[in-house]
């Protein structure tokens, strides 16, 4: 991953010139600003179709094991991109077909032509439809995210970066009691295992109540830049997400899934969770990524 | 950035998995197949690989003699066996030391040679020791925890807390067990004539606080976590 293709990645990650319409790419639905997702309940397409789900955040997701909101068996971020880029029910950018077009369009700006020789050095033709994903996956492989106030108090040890509110939602949040590290788990706090096969991912996906379906976990860092919230953005903001986990709480089902909360928050452990919630935002992360419009 | 310390320290244990030295013992390398290569014609590498599994059995033998000792409550015992582990550890620390002569690029001689030195109480020496097996494999937990021990025998508490925080990202076992050394070191320091000190009595806040932190984020970094989140 040498540092040319990362660059190169990056500017095609913002290219509108992929798009059947000539202004759409893939920061029309994830904006690095919030922490490369959008402000929209479902996403939409270049043509102006909607998508069935929410844009997710694009956090650490070198480290995912499987990609997408219900999908288990996609497996890599070069299959994935395939997704948005040749999609036609809907369309997102809308490639399919186009492909040899918008590499040759590609090709005929010198700007491009120097950057994917630079990139993929050992190639006569490198301006490619396969080397325009190899260098979006490469950029995609930089978005790593792990400074937020959270990691400084527990991974720096700066015991002052979380307020005595946020100290007491991350106990209740790693507590039996709340549940939510049942899930949101690990250093992404996301589902990101592999099953017992050591492959699908399946494991990381479960039912919080919010879907008919299975869902893979999603990850909660810088999740107070991602509003709406859930595959269907049907939560439009944090405390709408607290309430949907303490309801489920006051009113256990025997089919709910058994880590989720057995009673109801109280309104200083909502506070407290928000809180929490709150610390886990990396502005350095933002920052570094933000300049990129 | 922190972030890539974790990330690549967590990957490198799960891709090197072998060879898992264990903190305080250690697995032996893999020696030539006896009779097959006699010592003058074998490389520097396998000379030193040698000296290494020698020095390591020595090691065990002085640690369980330490053990004995520690544990003894006759004095003729005690004495015995304290003086039998000062030996071996001795022909240990000598072996190592020969070990990262003829082999300087092995961080685990480096990482033992320091481990004797620390046993035989010379702190400095262990320390020079660590910082050469860490600066040939940056991730290599048991030095890290065994450097913070070092750290500690020296007083260089904020060296200490560091060591602690890195392996807190990539070990927890080994965390916990630099933690409970800190414990014992304040524990030392409150028991010495004239008493703790007020950066002792800090020192202790920061470990209860360190102690909250890690019950609570047990899930955060349970054993396996870090490697299996790749
Ligand atoms: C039209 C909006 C849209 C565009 C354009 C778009 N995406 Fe997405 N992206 C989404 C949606 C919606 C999802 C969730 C997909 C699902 O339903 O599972 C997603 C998911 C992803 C994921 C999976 C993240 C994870 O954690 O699993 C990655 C990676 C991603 N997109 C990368 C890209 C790249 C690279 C591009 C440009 C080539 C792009 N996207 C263009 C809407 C879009
Ligand atoms: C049984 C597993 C499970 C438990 C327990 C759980 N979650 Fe979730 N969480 C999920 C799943 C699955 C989703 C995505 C659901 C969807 O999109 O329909 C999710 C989504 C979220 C989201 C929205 C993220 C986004 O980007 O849209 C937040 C915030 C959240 N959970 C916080 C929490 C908190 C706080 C707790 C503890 C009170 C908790 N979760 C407990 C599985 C769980």
């Amino acid at each position: 991953m040498s540092d040319a293709k990362v660059a190169l990645g990056r500017r095609l990650f913002f290219e509108p010139r992929l798009s059947v319409t000539g202004n759409y790419s893939c920061a029309s639905c994830h904006d690095p600003a919030r922490a490369f997702s959008d402000a929209r309940r479902v996403a939409i397409g270049a043509t102006g179709q909607a998508l069935p789900h929410n844009a997710m955040a694009l956090v650490n997701v070198a480290y995912n094991v499987s990609f997408g909101w219900a999908r288990p068996q996609v497996h890599s971020l070069e299959t994935q991109m395939l997704e948005p880029m040749l999609n036609e029910h809907p369309v997102e950018l809308g490639m399919k077909g186009r492909e040899a077009a918008v590499s040759g369009r590609l090709a005929a700006d010198p700007d491009y032509a120097r950057d994917f020789a630079a990139a993929f050095p050992p190639e006569a033709a490198p301006v490619t439809f396969g080397n325009v994903v190899k260098a979006i996956s490469a950029f995609e492989r930089t978005l790593i995210s792990g400074n937020s106030p959270f990691d400084r108090y527990v991974f720096g040890g700066e015991h002052q970066a979380l307020s005595p509110e946020a100290k007491r939602g991350m106990a209740l949040f790693f507590s039996g009691r709340a549940g939510c590290a049942g899930c949101h788990s690990g250093f992404n706090f996301a589902g990101n295992w592999r099953d017992a096969q050591g492959q699908t991912g399946r494991a990381s996906f479960a039912n919080n109540g919010a879907s008919s379906i299975p869902i893979r976990v999603p990850t909660l860092r810088n999740v107070a830049l991602t509003a709406p919230y859930m595959h269907d953005g049907r939560f439009a903001t944090l405390d709408a997400v607290l309430e949907h986990y303490s309801a489920i709480g006051a009113r256990v089902r025997p089919d709910y899934d058994p880590r989720l909360p057995r009673s109801p928050f109280t309104a200083d452990e909502r506070a407290d969770l928000l809180s929490f919630l709150n610390s886990l935002t990396d502005e350095s992360f933002v920052k570094r990524f933000a300049q990129l419009r | 950035m922190r972030i890539a310390f974790l990330i690549s320290s967590a990957t490198l244990m799960l891709t090197l998995g072998s060879p898992a030295f264990a903190n305080g013992g250690g697995a032996m390398h893999p020696a030539p197949p006896p009779g097959q290569l006699p010592p003058r014609e074998a490389t520097p590498a396998q000379r030193a690989t040698a000296l290494y599994n020698d020095a390591l059995h020595l090691t065990k033998k002085a640690d369980r003699a330490q053990e004995t000792a520690t544990a003894a409550t006759d004095a003729g015992k005690k004495d015995k066996a304290a003086h039998e582990a000062n030996d071996e550890y001795t022909a240990a620390h000598a072996k190592f030391e020969q070990a990262t002569q003829i082999d300087p690029a092995m961080p685990e001689a480096w990482n033992y040679l320091g481990y004797t030195s620390r046993k035989l109480g010379r702190y400095l020496d262990a320390l020079a020791a660590y910082d050469k097996a860490l600066s040939l494999k940056p991730s290599y937990a048991d030095a890290l925890e065994y450097r913070g021990e070092a750290y500690l025998a020296v007083n260089h508490v904020p060296d200490a807390k560091q060591a602690y925080l890195d392996l807190y990202a990539s070990n927890r076992a080994l965390a916990e067990k630099l933690l409970n050394a800190m414990k014992a070191w304040v524990t030392a320091q409150r028991a010495a004539p004239g008493g703790a000190s007020a950066g002792v009595e800090d020192f202790d806040h920061w470990i209860q606080e360190r102690v909250q932190i890690s019950a609570q984020t047990a899930s955060l970094t349970r054993a396996g976590t870090a490697a299996s989140w790749r």
